[in-house]
């Protein structure tokens, strides 16, 4: 661990995958575009192909040769690159997250990928992509701050250890069925759909259309139905790929959660990296009472922008037993307000107004498009389910703020992870003397906002006046508009 | 409840952006031509050319007047050794608290016009949020980057 060292040569074949990876959408685009005309014989001509795969190969083997990693002391230091040397020093501090996982490459050798992540700077950590698992362990012990108390003396058996939670196959497909992927695999399904009927001859597609419309109203419902089918098939293929034997165990400084059918992968997330919880109930989950548990950590890394699945799937009921296991810290009472009467109408109208751009849009656009003028009752729900979630309150150290986008989230926040307080007005709001909150978090590399839009006025103020490092607890100022809700349990009531 | 911040920026501030938001707010003068083209193309009426090109010279002309003021009189920061605190908007007015020990950097920086009026910004960037007080003089803006660097410097440094 200490010499510099090289990765398994296995890694030179992922390299090769990463590779074709990256260069996926202009392989696409030459493969599509490229068919134009009888000048696309070039990129498959043999030449061609064979210069592209030994480019290919060739760029693989010598990145794994120059590619090499050891430890100094409390850094980890790697050094790659063909034509730019790159040397990247990790100090064991800097460390936020360190993931281990193996993809079917890996698997077939049984090897594992090692990716150390960051926060801070440009460079997204680095990730190790071939060495033996026992080698892995080894440098994740010396990196991860576990190895701070125990120094060394204790070798962590992981295999001894139970999961405090597992994931049932019950839950898995239930999540796989209620997941708002359903709704990105559709459009997925519908756009790769609507390119076909591009792909087809023109003459055909208008035939087909002709008869489609004119004979059969069950057909085209049929189809539709048949894509919804796929859509949530495809969404809960997804989910049991990501999320099998998803289990979360406990140690002293880190919570380690290990999931994966094809590809296994073990992320350790330190306590002391933790910027947030989150509890979100998605639209289709919360009519069954199910939510979803994140942590926001700040970490740079391959899934940026996303935070971290802390359980995919959990009663509701469950929930905050859970933080109380898994995140004892986050287990928090606060009292609680709810925005003012007169904010309804200002939460209606702002879910009111995207939806009116997409009727002008339709109305404009698509025969018939007036009829999508049925929306604006659903715009105005949406609006009233966005004011009844709506909801924040603190403590001396702790902010929970509920607000719904689409799907209802519960963030709980420590006061000294905050990164900034934004209070905010605009005219409107000044007639109705409400304003606007927002409170930032370190989380993957953009950070994260959670909103309390519309509450009254002079608790906005207050809870600024909190946010300083040299304040404890807002004056609490009872009006009308507010509901103490002392029971922590409440913040998932059943409601609405 | 917390006072409005004490300080205020540079009057420099108000010419130095009449120039630039002058500048910036040309780019909407493409509106005008492009509704040409689409009026040749007898997509729309002739009247609205009128219209447009009345609205977009108004909005320069606001720009490069009134607007600067009541952006600068609105202006408001103040820094003391717990938090940064910022109030600044015209139709939308923010109040941005920034707790000292979240800072991870400060910068100053100078555009060619801020510079022609001997003024600096301010750069406050945290692990989540990127903040800018605009428009202070040189040695003002250069104090202050000093001073929350080294406030930032004391406080704990973890994210």
């Amino acid at each position: 661990m200490f010499e510099p060292r090289r990765q398994h040569p296995v890694a030179s074949i992922t390299e090769v995958l990463k590779s074709i990876r990256e260069l996926l959408i202009p392989i696409i685009i030459v493969f599509i575009f490229g068919g134009g005309g009888s000048g696309n014989s070039f990129f498959f001509s043999p030449i061609f192909l064979s210069i592209f795969i030994s480019y290919l190969l060739v760029s693989s083997i010598l990145s794994w040769w120059r590619y090499t990693f050891y430890i100094d002391g409390d850094e980890l230091r790697v050094e790659y690159g063909i034509i730019v040397r790159q040397k990247s020093f990790i100090p064991k501090h800097r460390i936020q997250v360190i993931n281990i996982s193996s993809g079917i490459i890996q698997r077939m050798f049984g090897l594992v990928s090692l990716n150390v992540q960051t926060a801070g700077g440009s460079t997204p950590g680095v990730t190790i992509s071939a060495l033996t698992r026992e080698d892995a362990e080894e440098l994740k012990s010396i990196l991860s701050t576990e190895t701070e108390t125990t120094e060394g003396a204790t070798v962590i058996n992981e295999e001894d250890e139970e999961p405090l939670y597992a994931l049932s196959w019950k839950n898995l497909i239930i999540a796989g069925s209620t997941s708002a992927s359903f709704g990105i695999a559709l459009s997925i399904i519908g756009t790769i759909f609507s390119q076909m009927q591009v792909l087809v001859d023109e003459d055909a597609v208008l035939d087909y259309a002709e008869t489609f419309f004119k004979t059969d109203v069950n057909f085209i419902i049929a189809l539709i139905f048949t894509l919804i089918f796929f859509a949530w098939l495809l969404s809960i293929v997804g989910n049991i790929l990501a999320y099998a034997n998803f289990t979360i165990l406990k140690k002293k400084k880190e919570i380690v959660i290990k999931r994966g059918l094809l590809e296994k992968r073990t992320s350790s997330i330190p306590y002391s990296r933790i910027q947030a919880v989150r509890i979100q109930e998605g639209l289709l989950r919360q009519p069954f009472g199910f939510a979803t548990i994140y942590v926001d950590s700040a970490s740079f890394g391959e899934e940026s922008g996303k935070s971290t699945v802390l359980f995919p799937l959990i009663k509701k009921k469950d929930a905050w037993e859970f933080i109380r296991t898994m995140v004892p810290e986050y287990d928090q009472q606060v009292e609680s307000v709810r925005p003012p009467k007169r904010a309804l109408r200002r939460y209606i109208i702002r879910s009111l107004i995207p939806i009116i751009i997409l009727i002008v849009a339709l109305y404009y656009l698509i025969p018939y498009g007036i009829l999508s003028i049925a929306l604006i009752p659903v715009g105005v729900y949406l609006g009233y389910l966005r004011f009844k979630a709506a909801k924040i309150g603190v403590n001396d150290d702790t902010v929970i703020v509920r607000y719904r986008v689409l799907a209802k989230t519960t963030a709980i926040v420590r006061k000294y992870r905050i990164q900034a307080f934004t209070g905010w007005d605009n005219w409107f709001q000044r007639r109705k003397k409400l304003k606007s909150l927002s409170i930032s978090v370190a989380s993957s590399n953009t950070g994260a906002d959670f909103l309390a839009k519309d509450f009254e006025e002079n608790y906005i103020l207050n809870l600024i006046d909190w946010g300083s490092p040299q304040f404890s607890k807002p004056k609490k100022q009872h009006q009308q508009s507010d509901e103490i809700e002392p029971d922590i349990t409440d913040w998932l009531d059943a409601g609405i | 409840m917390r006072p409005d911040p004490s300080q205020k920026i540079d009057p420099k501030a108000i010419p130095a952006w009449r120039i630039s938001s002058g500048l910036s707010s040309l780019f909407w003068w493409i509106l005008p031509f492009i509704y040409g083209f689409i009026a040749l193309g007898g997509g729309a009426p002739n009247w609205g050319i009128w219209v447009i090109s009345g609205l977009v010279v108004l909005y320069t002309a606001l720009q490069a007047s009134i607007i600067q003021t009541i952006r600068w009189k609105r202006w408001r920061y103040q820094i003391d050794e717990h938090e940064i605190y910022l109030k600044f908007g015209i139709f939308i007015i923010r109040r941005i608290l920034i707790p000292v020990n979240r800072i991870q950097h400060v910068d100053t920086r100078q555009g060619p016009i801020l510079r022609s009026f001997g003024l600096s910004s301010v750069t406050i960037t945290t692990a989540a949020t990127t903040h800018e007080i605009p428009a202070l003089s040189d040695e003002v803006a250069d104090e202050v980057r000093n001073r929350i660097s080294n406030l930032a410097r004391e406080a704990d440094q973890d994210v």
